[in-house]
């Protein structure tokens, strides 16, 4: 054995004492291999890290690209001119303005009627332009040139139904359609190009042009004036407040990490515990401190690396997906490569940090040991309960207190304060997860005997288990949080927000109903409102069709809208002057009878049927109408325009959509109020949902008559947020029950082993799984159910009232579902003989 | 001149009504070249003995020698860097590190210690021949049998230069046969001139030594007298009939 | 073993002149079991007469004469090779004695007493152990030789501990222990009948 002598004096005298590269070398390469021997016990942070990389990657490029560029609708100029075109003397102004300022570039705008909410405008442009090229592009086909030639927006040929090649009809002009085109930097600008100089009767006149503001300055000086009704512009400078979409997905996405680095310092606390012998081993083999810290933190730079950079591939590829999705939505065109490549950045080297440090945690922890303690795979000695359980109090408090404050300000700067508090209690959670940990052995007294071991195994190998225990727990945090937020939110009976209607239902406007402040069309009345009432119910197929009517106080019905008047009641609560956000329609024997309500089962007196559960017990309430606007909030209730405490009934078989009628005025208070009937617009319902040729058809037939339609929009509703944040917190924890259990129980393969040895059968087994997962899950609910409602007090403080409405069935499915699942696949997946049964594990 | 000493080395743990006293006064030495036999029952303190003089855990009171050096004196990092250039462990179960093959377990103390992995690897690749387990350099852990795993243990113990063989049980779980070639590699690796220090509750493993140290109940109360003139005595007076 | 049936063994071979037996006897148990030659010829003599040898009758007395086994000789070597030797009723041991006598006595330390034994046998062991040592000159008789010493010295050893065990409980259950009177072996131990 002489040969192996090995003599390297080369390195005795110059190391550090830590064996310099070839050990740090080849630590990491021992890291790597475990990682990869082991990479499915770390694969909930893995996923974690690469989803939040993914998002941050995917959120910044759509938050960066949605907003417009700030010269949008500038082109290449710095000032705009906007003309209207009643101007008597048009053409003699812009040659002045051409005189003083030098070139200008022209656009005139016609506006058309395209039978939709959303307006359209007839435009004389010039493609090649000196400063308005880069608002117009060409998508298929030529630019006009004729006096009959006009090139579309794409939306505004599908609206009107034409291709190129078509002949297109416009207030008695026909023109040939010739190209497609559209306004890079505002997609949603639909108009109809046409030559310059096509346009007899602009209603406005654009005028584009560079100048100084010395130069401008020069001109008002020198006396120039613009026409009377036109004003100058320059592009909004470009923005300097920090909190900006990019920042805020920074924000956002840190945040995500804390959270999920706090799942990764579970996750690595149970890979420390289950390597502690090999460490140890390591440690008797003379490696220092400094390299058994280098192994853990290897492995979560591995992690961390690994994650990201699948994360980072995984969020470009969706990226490159949505991009031309966003487009449309954002309403100009994006660059692939426009990318804030700094947040992206830093957001991949946040992840590797994050991970790095999760890991630096137990490394330490580990390191410390006595290497004796972790050869014997003895657990090292848990915190003083006291010490932990005073830490958690004091940070829960501090971030109710935070909490409290960012709950009292009203700005968006309470932002700081909550997200802070929202760490401190996270934290907080952690420090007391121990606490709660320890006082489940207890419980085990007298249990059966898996459902013993498996309590006291959790309470002995406290440290890795409430690690567990406060991922979970954060989980729950989160979750609790949103659906009691949302809760709050939606029995805010005031500003309920949610889907404005069902999938089957479509409401046709003939006029302006209540809270539509800007009436963008004129009324459509009479005859031929009752033709196209019926025209759409045709071409629905349906014969359910509610006229939709608000209430008007007659003596004021004839002041416009434009004059301030607002001669459509409302409901209103003064103490807190919130108006009822939704419509207030009436309620006509024909609506009672569609949604199924006998007159007979309300009660004569009432003012208001409502579905809103809780909106009959608001104090302070009024029905407005009249000029009441007018007066301004007074103290005093006017008979003339107010009417005090009306009474409102609940009847839950109104619809529950924000633009369906789920909070009418009746007849009675009609009558008592002096108001009358207006006509506003008509509810559509059918048997199926409605599909987008109906919705089309619809449309169509509206426009031509100047009304607009609705039909369900795609917000999420509350409900659907909640069970959303229900799902994800559920999910979530599972997962790191999954990640976890295993690991835990797995370092208790001996004592199963014995187990089996002595008669056990694999019932025990599955059940010491079950215990353990359903016990860790049941506690981490209920930990996290407690401080996210501690958060939650603390956010609502005095506005308490509001959850009263807990959302019980979120609670229940959290506190009671998720640790029966837990439980029950603890029991499934452990039925397997583990490997580590068979033989003993190798460290 | 002994590699190894231990003077009047104490070991308490814990304390008040749970103290417990592993070691009480220990003396112990171990020369360059000689095997050291600790004989004890279980509980007798012999693993906490070879731990404290491995420098794995500090004595209460008492102080350590190792190759003329203080431990008390040696910082932690000091200590390890000992550990691995000079003192070798061989436990009872086998701790190889998984995910390491064969050899890369035994070049591991080298590569700790500074020397490039290559040349470590030659070396770890030597001893391994030597211990006639070339063929399995490449195993990993979990693909030898015990008797191989001890033996790569033990050529991690013996890799580079070292001076001092501490082995705890290290037959352990192993039959007689491959209990006895663990034994003759500690044995060889003796004759080379390291100081080796084996704890063993076994006499059949102890008998091996050089010396046979007895310890109870914290204390050493015994020991052998040296060899000498053996064969002779033993064939002098025949088996009964 | 008997030297009877050593000889028969070594005739089982085939036929064997009489110094030549005393020879392999010497070599094939490594050479701890020295035999004189006067043994040999009166234990060949008592197998002739019981006719479990013959020798050549030409030959005459002394180290020429050869002697091979008989059939009946063949079945006696057989049917002692599967008698188990008598280990039904316990040896007269005189360790045995000595630790039960050692911890009844007032005055004295029963474990140092034991001690005195172990050391005594690890030395023995020691000694032992190092002849297997040098494996190069080791002759595989004298291996199964040596380990059978090495485990009967090991199982004494292991009675110590047992024994040392055993005491060390009961000081600390009753003290008055050292009381309880001379075990009656005989009595418990079981027969088959």
């Amino acid at each position: 054995m002489t040969t192996a002598i090995l003599k390297h004096p080369a390195q005795l005298g110059r190391d550090d004492g830590n064996g310099g590269v070839p050990a740090r070398r080849a630590m990491i390469r021992w890291a790597g291999r475990l990682f990869r021997r082991e990479w499915r016990q770390q694969l909930l942070v893995l996923a974690l890290i690469i989803a939040a990389v993914g998002a941050t990657v995917l959120g910044a490029a759509v938050a960066t690209n949605t907003p417009m560029a700030t010269n949008a609708g500038f082109g290449t100029a710095n000032h705009i001119v906007t003309i209207p075109g009643n101007d008597p003397h048009l053409a003699t102004d812009i040659v002045a303005i051409k005189a003083r300022f030098g070139s200008i570039d022209v656009i005139e705008n016609e506006n058309i009627a395209t039978g939709t909410v959303n307006t359209a405008v007839l435009r004389a442009q010039d493609p090649r332009g000196r400063y308005g090229s880069p608002m117009l592009s060409l998508v298929s086909g030529h630019y006009p040139s004729g006096p009959d030639e006009a090139a579309l927006t794409q939306g505004l040929a599908t609206t009107f139904n034409v291709r190129v090649g078509d002949t297109w009809r416009d207030a008695g002009q026909v023109r040939r359609v010739v190209g497609l085109v559209e306004n890079p930097q505002n997609l949603a600008d639909e108009f109809a190009l046409v030559a310059p100089g096509q346009i007899k009767s602009p209603t406005q006149v654009t005028v584009m042009f560079n100048a100084t503001a010395s130069g401008i300055y020069a001109a008002q000086s020198a006396g120039f004036k613009l026409p009377s009704g036109a004003s100058v512009e320059t592009p909004p400078p470009p923005t300097t407040n920090i909190i900006n979409p990019s920042t805020l997905v920074l924000v956002l996405d840190t945040f995500g990490l804390l959270l999920i680095g706090l799942v990764a310092v579970a996750g690595f606390t149970v890979m420390a515990q289950r390597r502690m012998r090999a460490l140890g081993m390591l440690g008797a083999l003379g490696a220092t401190d400094r390299h058994i810290r280098l192994v853990m933190i290897a492995n979560g730079a591995v992690v961390g690396v690994m994650g990201t950079l699948i994360g980072a591939v995984l969020g470009f590829a969706g990226w490159f997906a949505y991009r031309p999705r966003l487009e449309t939505s954002a309403n100009h065109v994006i660059a692939p490569f426009h990318l804030p490549w700094w947040l992206i950045g830093t957001a991949m080297v946040l992840a590797v940090v994050t991970a790095i440090l999760a890991a630096r945690r137990p490394a330490r922890a580990m390191a410390r040991l006595p290497i004796v303690a972790a050869l014997s795979g003895r657990p090292p000695s848990p915190k003083e309960k006291q010490v932990s359980a005073m830490r958690g109090g004091i940070l829960v408090a501090v971030g109710f207190g935070l909490i409290a404050i960012a709950g009292g300000s009203k700005a968006s700067g309470g932002m700081l304060p909550l997200l802070l508090g929202i760490v401190a209690l996270v934290i907080g959670s952690l420090f007391l997860a121990p606490v709660a940990i320890a006082g489940l052995a207890d419980l085990g007294h007298g249990a059966p005997i898996a459902m013993r071991l498996a309590l006291r195994d959790l309470a002995r190998y406290r440290s890795r288990s409430s690690t567990a225990l406060g991922a979970i727990s954060v989980s729950i945090i989160i979750a609790v949080i949103t659906c009691v937020v949302a809760s709050a939110r939606a029995s805010d009976v005031l500003d309920y927000s949610g889907p404005n209607l069902a999938p089957n239902q479509l409401v046709v406007y003939v006029g302006c109903g209540a809270g539509e402040g800007n009436c963008p069309f004129s009324p459509v009345t009479g005859a031929k409102a009752r033709a196209l009432r019926s025209e759409v119910a045709a071409s629905l197929g349906t014969h359910e069709v509610l006229d939709l009517d608000s209430a008007v106080y007659q003596k004021t019905a004839n002041i416009p809208t434009s004059k301030g008047g607002n001669p459509t009641a409302t409901l209103f609560q003064m103490n807190t002057s919130r108006n009822y956000s939704g419509p207030l329609y009436v309620a006509t024997p024909a609506m009672l009878h569609l949604f199924g309500i006998r007159q007979s089962t309300v009660a004569s007196n009432a003012d208001i049927l409502t579905s809103r559960v809780g909106l009959a017990g608001l104090p302070n309430m009024q029905i407005l109408f009249g000029d009441a606007f007018n007066q301004g909030p007074s103290p005093g209730c006017s008979p003339s325009s107010c009417f005090n405490n009306p009474k409102i009934e609940t009847v839950s078989s109104l619809p529950t959509g924000t633009s369906a009628p789920n909070t009418v005025i009746t007849e009675h208070a009609l009558h008592a109020l002096g108001l009358t009937l207006a006509p506003t617009g008509f509810l559509y319902q059918t048997a199926k949902p409605l599909t987008a040729v109906q919705i089309n058809d619809a449309r169509e037939l509206a426009a031509s008559t100047g009304a607009s339609i609705e039909t369900k929009n795609s917000e999420i509703g509350l409900s659907q947020l909640t069970e959303l944040a229900t799902a994800a917190g559920i999910l979530l924890a599972l997962g790191i029950l999954a990640m976890t259990v295993g690991l835990i129980r797995s370092e208790t393969a001996s004592d199963l082993r014995i187990l089996a040895a002595t008669g056990a059968s694999s019932r025990t087994r599955r059940a010491l799984t079950g215990v353990t997962a359903g016990a860790l899950g049941l506690l981490g609910a209920l930990l996290g159910t407690a401080v996210g409602y501690v958060a939650c007090i603390g956010f609502f403080g005095s506005k308490l009232g509001e959850l009263t409405h807990p959302p019980i069935l979120d609670l229940l499915l959290i506190i009671v579902g998720m640790p029966l699942v837990a439980a029950a696949g603890g029991w499934l997946f452990s039925g397997r003989q583990p490997p580590a049964i068979a033989r003993s594990p190798m460290e | 001149m002994s590699y190894l000493e231990l003077r009047g080395v104490s070991k308490v743990y814990g304390e008040g009504p749970t103290e417990v006293h592993a070691l009480t006064g220990v003396d112990l030495s171990a020369d360059a070249g000689q095997l050291v036999a600790v004989m004890g029952a279980s509980g007798s303190g012999k693993s906490t003995l070879l731990t404290i003089a491995g420098s794995l855990e500090e004595p209460t009171s008492g102080e350590v020698l190792v190759g003329g050096a203080l431990l008390s004196k040696m910082s932690r990092n000091d200590k390890a860097r000992m550990r691995r250039r000079s003192i070798g462990y061989v436990f009872q179960d086998y701790n190889l590190l998984a995910g390491l093959s064969a050899v890369e377990n035994v070049s591991l103390p080298l590569e700790l210690d500074g020397v490039a992995a290559k040349k470590a690897q030659s070396a770890g690749m030597a001893v391994l021949e030597e211990l006639g387990l070339a063929d399995r350099a490449t195993s990993f852990p979990d693909e030898l049998s015990g008797g191989e795993r001890q033996r790569v243990s033990i050529a991690r113990a013996v890799v580079g230069e070292r001076h001092l063989l501490l082995a705890d049980e290290p037959s352990g779980a192993l039959d007689s046969a491959n209990g006895e070639a663990v034994m003759r590699l500690v044995l060889a690796a003796c004759r080379r001139g390291v100081a080796a220090v084996v704890v063993t509750h076994e006499a059949q493993l102890a008998s091996w030594a050089d010396r046979v140290v007895f310890l109870r109940d914290g204390r050493v109360v015994d020991q052998t007298e040296p060899l000498s003139g053996i064969e002779e005595s033993l064939l002098a007076h025949g088996p009964k009939q | 073993m008997s030297v009877r049936h050593a000889l028969l063994a070594l005739l089982s071979e085939g036929p064997k002149y009489g110094l030549q037996l005393r020879q392999e006897f010497e070599a094939r148990t490594g050479e701890v079991w020295p035999l004189n030659v006067g043994q040999v010829y009166t234990t060949l003599q008592r197998l002739e007469r019981d006719g479990l040898v013959e020798s050549d009758d030409a030959a005459e007395e002394g180290p020429q004469k050869g002697f091979r086994i008989t059939a009946d000789g063949a079945d006696e070597l057989a049917g002692w090779l599967r008698t188990p030797p008598d280990l039904s009723s316990p040896p007269r041991d005189e360790l045995v004695i000595k630790v039960l006598v050692a911890f009844r006595m007032p005055g004295v330390d029963v474990h140092e007493v034991i001690q005195v034994h172990r050391r005594y046998l690890v030395e023995l062991m020691q000694q032992w152990t190092h002849l297997k040592e040098d494996e190069g000159q080791f002759d595989l008789g004298f291996a199964l030789v040596v380990d059978a010493e090495l485990f009967r010295l090991d199982s004494v050893i292991r009675w110590l501990d047992t024994a040392e065990g055993r005491l060390k409980r009961a000081e600390v259950e009753q003290p008055q222990s050292a009381s309880f009177p001379m075990p009656k072996l005989r009595r418990r131990v079981g027969v088959r009948t």
